[in-house]
């Protein structure tokens, strides 16, 4: 029996919320918004693959991305491995913890044993600290919850390899090292400036259709065709809902973490100094305001079933309208840290 | 979004968002799940709706379990074959009763961990006759066995 002195703490997103919480570990201070925002994780993309039965979008970068991001610039050293079997990677994380180091894994979220029944999604790209074991259960911390949870051994070895999108084979890291005598300010600035111009990069200039504002334009022009792919009006119901969660409940601070940037930005500008970041920062939450109005419509129509083709337009519309704002944004944004 | 319109009273499921503080500043604040407040019980009718189409279908043999969970779970046989371990043609097979009889016990097996039962339940309804019983699977470390316990109030 084993228990790793761990502060756990509730964050908005499990990767960012999960890098923050361990850097803390390891005596570095840095809040869920400066990794977010360092790492460059605001994005847009939107997903459409036979594996899902409605396409999708996700509102930050690929997932592992932060953590890479924040190591190369910040000199952090992250000592990741990937396994081919539950029993290797058992053992390997086992020897982790009687070690006393805390251990990111990266887990299907279906499998968490803690969650409530209507949270029940495979989703292969959820992160959670290990910080010990009691018998055969694993306790974990998971930054969606209150307190560190208990997850049996057999639900981890399921959630660490599950297959199909995101498969985490495995996949765990801890941290090796920090730079000695912390990181500096000019470390730090340069960080935040080189985050906010590949976030700002990435929504604007990347010539792929399915990212940044290409891809919400994309996403936007789909959703009309949603009531052909629905075998119901439940279902169609529960695709429009599942916009609601993907902006605000699953992860993202609310308002598709726009609201977490706009505490990034803010942060960014009293360390550079440069009053203008803290206008940017103002208006990107109001953005963030306007996609939670998208969240809550959708919210409301789908339950009153009130799913007719003018609604369909109607999120066609806002969605776009979305897409004009923040491509305003992030080339105004892009231009202030060339 | 100012933290006076983020604030939701809802103790059972909380979630972080950042907010905008009375004094200007932007910081988290720890509240409730709005959705799941205002919407929860709109998931459950669903849910009971899928129930209540398939379970029919499930008694006059015209799905296999597999079809159920699909739904339930809102997977495509894409998906669903690739965490089996299988064709999506075979998952195809395997959504009628007839072909659902073919696959191997390691088969239906690799089917109920993805979809988080025991095999036991792959194969049977339960249907508790008085309303105040409960019913609960526990998993045992025999990878085939499961325990079903049943009683009043949580089982």
């Amino acid at each position: 029996m084993s228990r790793i002195q761990f502060q756990h703490k509730m964050a908005a997103h499990c990767e960012s919320g999960m890098l923050s919480a361990l850097l803390a570990h390891n005596r570095l201070t840095m809040s869920e918004p400066m990794v977010f925002g360092a790492g460059g994780a605001i994005f847009f993309v939107f997903i459409k693959t036979p594996h899902m039965v409605f396409p999708v979008f996700d509102m930050r970068n690929r997932p592992g991305d932060i953590r890479k991001n924040l190591g190369k610039r910040l000199g952090i050293k992250f000592s990741t491995q990937k396994f081919r079997d539950p029993d290797t990677a058992r053992a390997s994380l086992e020897a982790l913890i009687d070690k006393g180091i805390p251990t990111t894994v990266q887990v299907d979220m279906f499998y968490m044993d803690y969650i409530p029944s209507y949270m029940r999604v495979h989703f292969n790209a959820h992160f959670i600290v290990v910080v010990g074991k009691e018998g055969r259960d694993f306790l974990v911390s998971d930054c969606y919850y209150p307190s560190i949870s208990r997850l049996s051994r057999d639900s981890l070895d399921k959630a660490r390899f599950a297959k199909s999108d995101f498969a985490p084979k495995g996949f765990q890291f801890h941290v090796e090292s920090v730079p000695q005598g912390g990181i500096s300010e000019d470390v730090l600035k340069k960080a935040v400036l080189q985050g906010i111009k590949q976030a700002a990069f990435n929504m604007v200039k990347l010539p792929v259709p399915f990212v940044g504002i290409k891809g919400m334009r994309r996403f936007a022009d789909n959703i009309p065709a949603w009531p052909k792919i629905a075998r119901n009006t439940d279902a169609l119901s529960h695709a429009i809902m599942s916009i609601h969660i993907t902006l605000e409940e699953r992860g993202t601070g609310g308002g598709g973490f726009r609201f977490m940037y706009a505490s990034f930005l803010q942060e960014a500008a009293k360390l550079l100094n440069r009053p203008e970041l803290a206008d940017m920062s103002k208006k990107i939450m109001a953005i963030g305001d306007r996609w939670r109005e998208l969240s809550l419509f959708v919210a409301r129509i789908g339950k009153d079933r009130d799913l007719g083709d003018n609604r369909m337009q109607e999120i066609r519309q806002m969605v776009r309208a979305r897409a004009d704002e923040e491509e305003t944004f992030f080339k105004q944004l892009l231009v202030m840290v060339k | 979004m100012k933290e006076k319109d983020a604030r939701v009273d809802f103790d059972q499921h909380q979630v972080l968002l950042y907010v905008e503080k009375p004094d200007g500043s932007f910081g988290p604040l720890q509240t409730g799940a709005y959705l799941v407040k205002n919407y929860s019980d709109d998931f459950f009718q669903k849910r009971q709706n899928i129930e209540t189409e398939c379970m029919d279908k499930l008694r006059k043999g015209e799905i296999s379990p597999i079809v159920y969970y699909k739904l339930l779970y809102d997977m495509t046989e894409a998906d669903i074959a690739v965490r089996v371990g299988i064709s999506k043609g075979k998952v195809l097979k395997h959504q009628t009763p007839a072909g659902f009889g073919k696959a191997s016990v390691e088969i239906v097996k690799r089917y109920a961990d993805v979809f988080g039962v025991s095999v036991a339940t792959m194969f049977q309804l339960i249907v508790p006759k008085e309303k105040d019983l409960a019913v609960a699977s526990r998993k045992t470390n025999n990878p085939y066995l499961s325990v079903l316990e049943i009683g009043k109030g949580n089982a």
